[in-house]
């Protein structure tokens, strides 16, 4: 994989050090606000130029249940596990077992 | 002639006379209740309230709760002297329930809670630290440097910054640096996202609070979080063999909380992908990246550490939530 056919959002630059709950209503930084304006843009941008979107999760304070069951979740609900499993890359050297967790909750999301 | 008394300035001070007399009269009404029969009682005294001297969930969860619940009770009829003179023993989380109950009283009830502090020094010190002179202001204390902070939010946000800033004030008192722990934060979030969607059956945005305190001695850094709601119990619904085990007594509400910490009890919204946090919660302290970790909601306290469940003859209105780390 070269650079060239590879998009990233790091989240702690891109959206926020401090992700928050699920729902925008919840209160700041949310996993809905984070799919909404910016995975889910990207993941169809990435979609239609056939490059793969890698997630860089380092850097944030910590990552909530349910920020990253809506996000990631969330837009496996709305475009297809497969689709997102396709084309997304996830990268934590903070905690590496986020990365499996989150293909987790993507994988979920097609079972029900 | 007229006589000087009969006359305008006479009837003058007359009516000074009368309205000075009016307002002295006022005055003491703010003294004395009058009561039907034409007596007069004189306006009741605080009621005192003597804190047990075991004033820690850990060893005496009942006890406290139980003082806890009088003093909202009595806090509601009139105002009290809080004596907590003779505790031995006090706790983080201990501190944290009877700042905000103190402080919750005060504001729904307007009327004053005033007491005495712990003569044993090691409790008077947690006090002292823990940031609850500032926020019930009862006492006027000397401040010494706090290594503790109790916050509030008054309609249930999650707000990931203000996490951020009480982690990294608990771990710069003991590390002398600002630095961040990841599943502290990981775990207040949880707690404010549980209290915004689960504390209230009503849909209300119920206020919660969160405190830190560092602990020099034993080097850790310990959070309360607490919400008065409805607790975890009022909060989910058991469905197919869990409903008839708990409705036929085969199981108790001390099941419930273990079933709710281990992932067994889907989520009471019915919708895809809940009911994970509390589960994450139980791993982070299983793994040891928190240490203790303390429940006490409805009538349950249960200690992770010592694996206690325990069920209360005392309800607790709500749900808190202490941990620790060693940063």
């Amino acid at each position: 994989m070269t650079a060239a056919n590879l998009e990233r959002i790091r989240i702690a630059r891109d959206y926020s050090e401090t992700p928050g709950g699920r729902y925008r209503e919840d209160g700041p930084d949310s996993g809905q606000q984070f799919r909404e304006e910016i995975l889910q843009p990207r993941f169809e941008q990435a979609r239609r130029e056939g490059v793969l979107l890698e997630i860089d999760l380092d850097g944030a304070e910590g990552y909530a249940t349910s920020f990253l069951e809506e996000a990631f979740g969330g837009l496996a609900r709305d475009c297809g596990a497969k689709a997102v499993l396709e084309t997304l890359r996830f990268q934590c050297k903070d905690e590496p077992r986020l990365v499996v967790e989150i293909e987790g909750y993507i994988r979920e999301s097609a079972q029900r | 002639m007229k006589k000087l008394w009969q006359g305008r300035r006479h009837k003058e001070g007359i009516r000074e006379r009368q309205a000075r007399e009016a307002a002295r009269r006022k005055r003491k009404r703010g003294l004395v209740e009058v009561v039907s029969l034409g007596q007069k009682r004189r306006r009741q005294r605080p009621k005192r309230l003597t804190a047990p001297r075991l004033f820690s969930l850990e060893q005496n969860a009942e006890g406290v709760v139980a003082f806890l619940n009088q003093m909202e009770m009595e806090a509601e009829r009139r105002a009290l002297r809080v004596e907590l003179g003779k505790i031995r023993k006090l706790t983080p989380e201990a501190v944290a329930l009877l700042a905000v109950l103190m402080k919750t009283c005060v504001q729904n009830n307007n009327k004053p809670i005033v007491g005495d502090t712990p003569k044993e020094l090691g409790a008077y010190r947690l006090l002292q630290r823990s940031g609850f002179f500032e926020l019930t202001k009862t006492l006027a204390q000397d401040q010494p440097l706090q290594t503790g902070r109790i916050a509030r939010y008054g309609d249930s946000r999650v707000d990931g910054k203000l996490a951020k800033d009480l982690i990294r004030f608990g771990v710069e008192c003991l590390l002398g640096e600002k630095r961040g722990h990841r599943r502290a934060f990981e775990v207040m979030i949880e707690c404010m996202g549980n209290t915004k969607h689960h504390a209230s059956d009503e849909a209300l945005d119920l206020p919660w609070w969160a405190t830190v305190y560092a602990d020099e001695q034993r080097k850790r850094v310990c959070f309360t979080f607490l919400d008065m709601g409805i607790g975890l119990l009022g909060s989910m619904k058991l469905k197919g063999l869990q409903h008839v085990k708990h409705f036929l007594g085969l199981a108790d509400d001390t099941d419930v909380v273990r079933w709710l910490f281990v992932g067994d009890v889907g989520s009471s919204t019915d919708l895809p992908g809940r009911g994970k946090g509390l589960p994450k919660i139980a791993r982070a302290h299983a793994e040891g990246e928190i240490k203790r970790l303390v429940v006490l909601s409805n009538r349950v306290y249960a200690d992770f550490e010592t694996k206690e469940f325990r069920k209360l003859n005392e309800e607790f209105s709500g749900t808190l939530l202490y941990w620790e780390i060693e940063p």
